[in-house]
């Protein structure tokens, strides 16, 4: 069976910066059910990127954009299935402790409260 | 040139729409002029650089309407994107690419090899001194390279 290449769309990048960029904007203007959209959109954009970095041998993006999954769905609301993430997270790369901790303490400052889901 | 093409990767209609409502402030007269004092910019070095902005593209409508949304210090941050935007490429022809994880202390990522952007925008010059050194220093202390 023949490999194929593999790459990561620029286009899907794009829209999820974009979408990042939405959700900090609705968060700015206190828009929470936006900001929770938008951030759970980039969520699973981020999802998706994580897995097509990691295909693609660019272990440093993949791995960023398993962090960005969480903290994606931490600031649309979902501090839960955020936590969940960050702790599978820390089990798979424990000496990348330091870095969720950093994380984790910025969303917990600036993100404190449970929202209302969409 | 336009932003959106400057930085084609990123959203930029609200944040054309606050600078210009930020710059009319103080200005009555468009092409608004913007003096930058670059600082140690990869590429480019330490000198000022002159702009005019010109808010042409941008609706009335939409300055105001955004003039009622965002508080007044959300604009000036949301200005700060932008014209952190012009220097960076008018400085060097860096790209605002993305934007930085929560927990890096960093706002946006640039060029392919993600320096960390760090945008802090103060409507009160006194507030500047203090400011400039906080988020220095947060960036400093976090990762490697950034601007």
């Amino acid at each position: 069976m023949a490999t194929i290449p593999t790459s990561v769309s620029d286009m899907l990048v794009t829209v999820k910066s974009r979408e990042l960029q939405r959700g900090m904007l609705a968060e700015m203007r206190g828009d929470c059910s936006a900001a929770s959209r938008h951030f759970l959109a980039a969520a699973h954009l981020e999802l998706v990127l994580a897995e097509d970095y990691a295909q693609a041998d660019q272990a440093d993006l993949a791995w960023r954009s398993q962090l960005s999954v969480a903290s994606c769905f931490w600031r649309a609301g979902r501090p839960e299935q955020a936590r969940e993430l960050f702790a599978m997270l820390l089990q798979e790369h424990p000496t990348q402790a330091p870095v969720i901790r950093q994380i984790l303490a910025e969303l917990e400052h600036h993100d404190p409260g449970p929202r209302s889901e969409v | 040139m336009a932003l959106t093409t400057l930085h084609p990767r990123l959203l930029w209609d609200d944040i054309l729409a606050a600078t210009v409502a930020v710059l009319s402030e103080t200005c009555p007269q468009s092409p608004f002029p913007f003096t930058l004092t670059v600082q140690d910019l990869p590429g480019f070095g330490s000198e000022q650089v002159r702009f005019a902005i010109d808010p042409v593209g941008v609706a009335a409508d939409h300055v105001r309407r955004l003039q009622r949304t965002y508080e007044a210090s959300r604009l000036v941050e949301l200005a700060a994107i932008a014209i952190a935007g012009l220097g960076l490429y008018y400085g060097g022809g860096h790209e605002m690419r993305d934007v930085a994880l929560r927990g890096s202390g960093a706002d946006y990522l640039v060029d392919e090899v993600h320096h960390l952007l760090e945008v802090a925008g103060r409507s009160r010059r006194r507030d500047f001194g203090v400011a400039w050194q906080q988020r220095w220093q947060r960036l400093s202390e976090r990762l490697e390279s950034g601007f």
